[in-house]
């Protein structure tokens, strides 16, 4: 068990520490939790450059815009899982939930 | 008598679908691994579309990802197979020694083109096996693997099938409404000679 005296010092040395101070620092601190990135927004994940172009796309297939984008978020999820689906061991509850949304999306379809 | 298609039908008809907006393109999707080969797939992605009938963006978006899931469970079928016919060439050399031991590669390429050679049939009686027990035992030593790429093979099924059902009920939708029309005309018409008035039912 830990000694009162240890237990004080411990608090005193945390009380001293204020984590990283560099914005480089705490760039790297703020993804320390990440597993993998999956459960992230598409909106906030490296596949957002498509967003715009793939919602355009869609559109000139005749969905109205927010469909085309929901639609685009669903699919652009969907590929993200499905590549790292192939990298990552874990990752086929976060395909199956991709692919369930995917093809909830175009069931709701009003083409 | 149905005409055959030539390859220049095929190759025309790939030129037309790759040309067309795709949502695969935009995103760069490979969907070929290394060592596939890119004509076939291409080939049997092309069928599928027209199987489907499949037009707009997204129809063939929808496409792709049915001929991906297809795909996907040919390779964990081919794995299962290589997984099996590894294990049985490692079961075959087991305890013996390099200057007794059949040649690895040769024996696993000679057992995935289904063929028994000479060569396997000395090492089989060697050994005391047969064909089937061999296998049967490479299959019990590699069971987790093969439990695993069934595990795989599942998910693609589940996910094949949302894929059509969405398709299904997304495109086919207005083209089941027409039959179903054309259907109940079809109906009142018969009925007309029976003397049976048809009655419309309104719809909630």
């Amino acid at each position: 068990m830990t000694s009162p005296k240890r237990t004080a010092a411990n608090q005193r040395n945390a009380e001293r520490s204020s984590g990283p101070r560099t914005d480089a620092g705490k760039r790297r601190s703020s993804v320390n939790a990440m597993r993998h990135g999956l459960t992230t927004s598409i909106e906030t994940s490296l596949w957002v450059p498509h967003l715009q172009s793939l919602q355009a796309l869609l559109e000139s297939d005749g969905l109205n815009p927010p469909e085309a984008r929901e639609l685009a978020l669903c699919i652009l999820n969907y590929e993200r899982n499905v590549q790292s689906h192939r990298k990552l061991h874990h990752a086929i509850r976060h395909l199956r939930r991709a692919a369930n949304q995917l093809t909830k999306k175009c069931k709701g379809l009003t083409i | 008598m149905s005409e055959q298609p030539t390859s220049d039908s095929i190759q025309s008809k790939s030129i037309a679908v790759a040309v067309a907006p795709s949502i695969s393109r935009l995103l760069g999707v490979v969907p070929i691994l290394p060592g596939e080969s890119a004509d076939l797939y291409q080939a049997s992605l092309d069928t599928l579309i027209e199987e489907l009938g499949a037009r707009s963006v997204l129809q063939v978006y929808l496409a792709e990802k049915i001929h991906e899931c297809l795909w996907w469970m040919r390779r964990y079928e081919e794995q299962k197979r290589a997984t099996v016919t590894t294990e049985m060439v490692s079961l075959l050399n087991y305890g013996y020694s390099r200057q007794t031991r059949i040649e690895a590669a040769q024996t696993r390429n000679t057992l995935l083109a289904n063929k028994v050679d000479a060569q396997i049939e000395e090492a089989l009686n060697e050994r005391g096996q047969t064909f089937e027990s061999l296998r049967q035992e490479a299959m019990v030593a590699k069971r987790m693997d093969l439990l695993e790429l069934d595990l795989q093979i599942a998910l693609q099924i589940k996910i094949l099938a949302g894929l059509q059902a969405s398709y299904e009920v997304a495109f086919n939708r207005k083209a089941n409404v027409e039959r179903m029309q054309l259907q109940n005309a079809l109906l009142r018409r018969n009925l007309h000679p029976l003397e049976v008035e048809a009655v419309e039912l309104s719809q909630p």
